[in-house]
């Protein structure tokens, strides 16, 4: 009994501990300004391996001046997004077309808040680095995930955003967004079986598009796509496959008829 | 074995000699009497004697009959002396002397050679004493021994007759003698002619004169003057012949004595041709070596050859010999006669000056070259200035393909190492190098002035063989293959000696030797040279396309209700679409426009930046806000076609006078052009980082894709901004297939419109002046091409935009192409420079060296 109290007072030291240290890394990573809040706020907390995560970051001006932050999220590339499992240390993330709109800043009134395009994290942007020769190859893959998904497997993670403030556009990071990811069942582990490192596939589920400019890939991908929602309808991947081959539909029918239309104009 | 028995025959045969001679006091005396006629030397040989020559033979004799050597028992009471005729020695008995003498002074110098000795004082002596070359002589060679393989039959078959000639007295068997003797002339003479016509007129005419002279001593056949009871005696022909060899050191003397018997008219008597040959050194008075052979009738010449002495310059060495036919009968000599003493003397010449020997350099490297094995397009070149990064050290190669697709490995480059003297067969070493990237800058090149910085693997490149043999021009060539990273640079070392080669080591831009000293590109003695810095470069090959005439940049409709307006006034105006339904406009996408209709053009009216006032809509989906500027009364009767404009006038000729005409019209008609201007930050061939932003990163835009088509279609919008929604646009592209070639980077530029609805500033809000389909380090590869907005240029949109950095020029349209073309290229946002720095402005026209790091370090392929 005397051994049991024992335990338990050396479990509460211990569990203190951590806490302790816990807090004093919370302190030291959280670079939040005092007069900005910048968060993070995912769809859900729990995911499935392979679903898209979603991140929807806010900067809120708590201070009484005005503060300069950036108007566009990871589109322009000065929303960065970070990721690290449960024990290892964050590393940057790359979404697909990341990056490529030409950002500002505009002033973020006292009170006022800025939110950023819901960010979408699943398939991770990789450099290859096949041509380099080691030690290029260390410094290019320095800090990136270098895992095709962003959460490569079951497990504990947490997502953080950095972005830049104020006229010298000081870094300014989020706090942790905390989820987890869970292995596939049933019917969703079928269907993870059958698209799991599908970069096509990924960037539907995540974007509602495919990259390749390939029609007859696309239309082996649509097909592909359209087999799995009717034979796995209760999938979590069928519910978002389903409105994203959809919108990929519409964007295309959309393109084509607008191109044709500009073809046969241009032609008369 | 053999050596024992040989040695036995000859001890046997000097104690027989000892025994004849014991036995035979008069022959030995009879020799000596006969030597110290001087008139046996003139019947023996045809040598005009002066009165000098009479003195030497006088000495030799001398020496010779100090010597007291002798082994012949001469007959003296039948000793006849012979006098020489002036018969020329016939053809037949010239040429057979010639083969048995090229046999056998072949066979002496193989002999020779077997102990050790310098055989080709024999062999080589038709061509150093005689008039031969050395391919006339191998000739000669081959007929004496094809001479032989016809003759050595009719020999033994001679030899065969004769002796059964002698058991029977059968004189026909003498006519097949004769018979046989015919053949071996014939076949003489035969050989002859067909030396004369291997060797040439002037060739063979030389050599025959050379026979007559020198080798037979101008020697002419004895004319039988026969004494009365001797019957008939055979015609003798033979020579004395001293060896020299003054070509070599130390110079060797040697002799050589033969007697034939001719004319084998003795029928029913057996004489033996027989000499006793003396070599003799006549300034010392001494003889090195005394010999005699005796042959066979007519068939088997008598002949001594001398053995080999080390001869002193300048004193005088003869060969002295005397000769007798001996009759035989049966085994018993019989009779004799003495022919003379011919003698043939060398005085040994000084040797030639020794030349001083010059000692011999060691050969090394003095100079190491680059040349692309298959040439390209651009070949290797002066490696040109473009501060601060590149300061123009060495060469530069463009490694990559000249076309898409192309065969041909244009990495590898032939490495040429001359070395002096220029000599072959020297093992030259190479070793490759990594050089210190010459930049200061420590983003470009963060291990400051260490070496080992490329980007590419292997981190030196790739020798194809760390030696090679240098050819008959002193040259030595390995091949070596770069790497694609432009900026990467190599050196190559080379020596003779494969220590210096290990000893080189990379300091900075220079390469040191084992002592640490820099090694120069231009050698003289240097132990180690070594190449210049061989820089790659790469070509970005540049499509380039735009949209055709604006079509359709407006909203068609009509007005929903008559509406008056006074002049000057602002109203709200009712529309509908053309067919009467919901006009459904983007709201405020008219700020800054125009409505037309028949009765006149109205402004719209608004202003956005004065939110929550009253002005602060332009239009809305079914209405917009126009100001009267007509100058009168205008009555909007309802149902009549209006069309509205936007503020879009990419070229600035639309808006208020004095740069525009005042009559927004959305571009109609107008071409979207991507100007040369537009391309002035990609000028073609052109190394000026000024005109070529890529220069810095050690590129070169190329355009030598030349379908361009700048009419094809036009699209006011672009779909979105996701790459999926700029591809569409890229319809046009010629090459298609290039856009993942490591091997020929190609990126496509198309001038277009305007980006998405909301991206295109109508209303004011985001503006997105061009838009790349991906950053290829960033997204698995992506990455082709761009859109260049121009309208997004104009002076109303970019001035109207927050993030305008002020500088005009960058706000030009090629700025947006260096900035899209470094997303392409791995840069991005906050690089700084044309990237933009960490506010998204972006600062200048050139790339950061951030950016410079990435495409250097990281780029695959645009």
């Amino acid at each position: 009994m005397k051994l049991q109290r024992i335990s338990y007072v050396f479990g509460g030291l211990l569990a203190a501990l951590v806490l302790g240290l816990s807090w004093s890394m919370v302190g030291l990573t959280q670079t939040t300004s005092k007069e900005l809040a910048f968060r993070g706020t995912p769809n859900k907390e729990i995911f499935v391996l392979g679903e898209p995560v979603s991140v929807k970051f806010e900067i809120l001006n708590k201070g009484d001046t005005d503060v300069k932050v950036h108007a566009g999220g990871v589109e322009t590339g000065f929303l960065k997004v970070f990721v690290r499992n449960d024990e290892g240390e964050y590393k940057r993330y790359f979404g697909y077309g990341w990056g490529l709109i030409l950002g500002r800043m505009i002033d973020l009134s006292p009170d006022k808040s800025v939110t950023y395009n819901e960010v979408r994290i699943l398939w991770n942007g990789k450099t290859d680095v096949s041509h380099l020769n080691e030690s290029r190859a260390r410094e290019a893959l320095n800090g990136r995930i270098t895992t095709e998904y962003a959460f490569p497997e079951p497990g504990v993670y947490f997502v953080k955003g950095i972005s830049y403030v104020g006229e010298n556009a000081q870094p300014i990071e989020s706090e942790p967004v905390r989820i987890e990811v869970a292995a596939p069942e049933g019917d969703d582990l079928a269907v993870w079986n059958r698209i799991k490192g599908n970069r096509e596939i990924a960037l539907l589920l995540q974007t509602g598009a495919f990259d390749t400019g390939k029609e007859e890939i696309k239309r082996e991908l649509t097909a592909s796509i359209e087999e799995i929602i009717t034979r796995y309808p209760n999938s979590m991947y069928s519910g978002y496959l389903k409105p994203n081959l959809e919108k990929y539909k519409a964007d295309e029918l959309r393109r084509k008829e607008s191109m044709e239309r500009a073809k046969i104009k241009a032609n008369n | 074995m053999r050596n024992r028995l040989i040695f036995g025959v000859l001890a046997l045969v000097v104690l027989s000699t000892f025994a004849v001679l014991g036995n035979s006091p008069e022959y030995f005396k009879g020799i000596l009497d006969s030597v110290v006629k001087l008139e046996f030397a003139e019947v023996f040989s045809g040598k005009n004697t002066t009165r000098k020559e009479e003195v030497k033979q006088e000495k030799l004799r001398e020496i010779i009959r100090r010597a007291e050597r002798s082994r012949f028992p001469v007959v003296k009471s039948k000793a006849v002396e012979r006098k020489a005729s002036e018969t020329e020695i016939s053809e037949k008995m010239l040429w057979r002397i010639v083969f048995d003498f090229k046999k056998k002074i072949e066979e002496k110098g193989a002999e020779a050679n077997s102990k050790g000795e310098r055989g080709t004082l024999y062999s080589n002596y038709l061509i150093r004493q005689g008039p031969l070359s050395t391919e006339n002589d191998q000739i000669l060679k081959q007929k004496s021994q094809q001479y032989f393989l016809e003759v050595d039959p009719l020999i033994q078959n001679a030899r065969t007759i004769r002796e059964n000639y002698d058991k029977t007295k059968d004189k026909s068997l003498l006519d097949q003698v004769k018979g046989l003797q015919r053949q071996r002339d014939e076949i003489a003479l035969r050989l002859r002619d067909e030396i004369k016509q291997a060797f040439g007129e002037e060739a063979f005419n030389g050599f025959a004169n050379f026979l007559k002279t020198d080798f037979t001593g101008g020697m002419k056949s004895f004319q039988p003057n026969i004494p009365e009871g001797f019957g008939n005696v055979p015609v003798p022909v033979g020579e004395t012949l001293i060896l020299w060899d003054e070509t070599a050191y130390p110079t060797l003397i040697s002799g050589y004595t033969y007697l034939y018997l001719d004319l084998f008219f003795s029928d029913f008597q057996s004489w033996n041709p027989y000499i006793e040959s003396y070599l003799v050194n006549y300034s010392t008075g001494s003889i090195y070596e005394f010999g005699w052979n005796e042959g066979y009738r007519d068939w088997v010449p008598a002949e001594v050859f001398h053995s080999i002495f080390i001869s002193n310059v300048g004193q005088t060495y003869c060969t002295v010999a005397d000769g007798w036919a001996l009759l035989y009968d049966g085994p018993m000599v019989v009779d004799e006669y003495y022919y003379g003493q011919p003698y043939d003397c060398h005085t040994v010449n000084a040797p030639p000056p020794t030349p001083t020997p010059t000692p011999t350099p060691t050969p090394n490297v003095v100079s190491v070259t680059f040349s692309q094995v298959t040439p390209s397009t651009q070949n290797i070149t002066p490696n040109p200035t473009v501060l601060p990064h590149n300061p123009g050290i060495g060469e530069r190669i463009f490694p990559d393909d000249d076309f898409p697709d192309d065969p041909v490995n244009r990495r590898v480059v032939r490495v040429t190492a001359t070395i002096s003297p220029a000599i072959p067969n020297v093992n030259v070493h190479f070793r490759n190098f990594d050089l210190d990237d010459p930049t200061s800058n420590t983003t470009v090149d963060p291990n400051g002035t260490f070496g080992n910085d490329n980007s590419g693997t292997p981190i030196a490149g790739t020798l194809s063989s760390m030696s090679s043999v240098t050819n008959g021009s002193g040259i030595a060539t390995v091949d070596f293959t770069v790497t694609r990273q432009p900026g990467d640079n190599f050196a190559i070392a080379a020596s003779t000696a494969e220590a210096q080669a290990n000893g080189v080591n990379v300091a900075g831009i220079e390469l040191t030797n084992s002592s640490g000293q820099n090694i120069p590109t231009v050698c003289v003695t240097e132990l180690v040279c070594r190449s210049q810095m061989l820089t790659v470069w790469r070509r970005l090959h540049i499509e380039v396309d735009s949209m055709g005439p604006v079509v359709e940049n407006r909203a068609l409709g009509r007005i929903a209700t008559t509406t008056r307006i006074r002049s000057n006034e602002v109203r709200t105006i009712p529309l509908t679409a053309s067919d009467g339904t919901a006009a459904n406009l983007e709201p405020n996408r008219f700020e800054g426009g125009r409505m037309t209709t028949g009765f006149g053009a109205l402004r719209v009216e608004c202003n956005l930046t004065n939110i929550d006032t009253t002005d602060d809509f332009c239009n809305d989906f079914n209405s917009v806000r126009v100001r009267n500027t007509s100058g009168g009364l205008l009555t909007l009767i309802a149902g009549i076609p209006i069309q509205l404009y936007d503020d879009d006038d990419f070229n600035d000729n639309d808006g208020p006078p004095p740069t525009g005409d005042g009559s927004l019209d959305g571009d109609t008609d107008e071409d979207i052009p991507l100007r040369e201007t537009d391309l002035a930050l990609l000028t073609a061939d052109n190394d000026d980082p000024a005109a070529n932003i890529l220069a810095q990163a050690y590129m070169r835009p190329v355009y030598d894709i030349v379908d361009r088509d700048d009419d094809g279609f036009f699209q006011a919008n672009a779909f979105g901004i996701a790459a999926p929604d700029i591809r569409p646009f890229f319809i046009d592209r010629d090459l298609t297939t290039t856009s993942t070639d490591v091997e020929f980077w190609t990126v496509y530029i198309l001038g277009a419109y305007q980006s998405a609805v909301f991206a295109d500033n109508d209303p004011p809000g985001l503006l997105v002046f061009g838009h790349a389909d991906g950053i290829p380090t960033t997204s698995d590869g992506d990455g082709s091409g761009f859109a260049i907005f121009q309208e997004a240029h104009s002076s109303k949109e970019i001035v109207a935009y927050p993030n305008d950095p002020g500088d005009p020029s960058l706000r030009h349209v090629s700025t947006t192409v260096g900035h899209e073309i470094g997303h392409l290229l791995s840069g991005q946002h906050g690089d700084g420079d044309i990237m933009t720095d960490g506010t998204g402005i972006i600062r200048s026209r050139r790339f950061h060296p951030t950016t410079i790091r990435r495409i250097r370090s990281q780029l695959l392929h645009p």
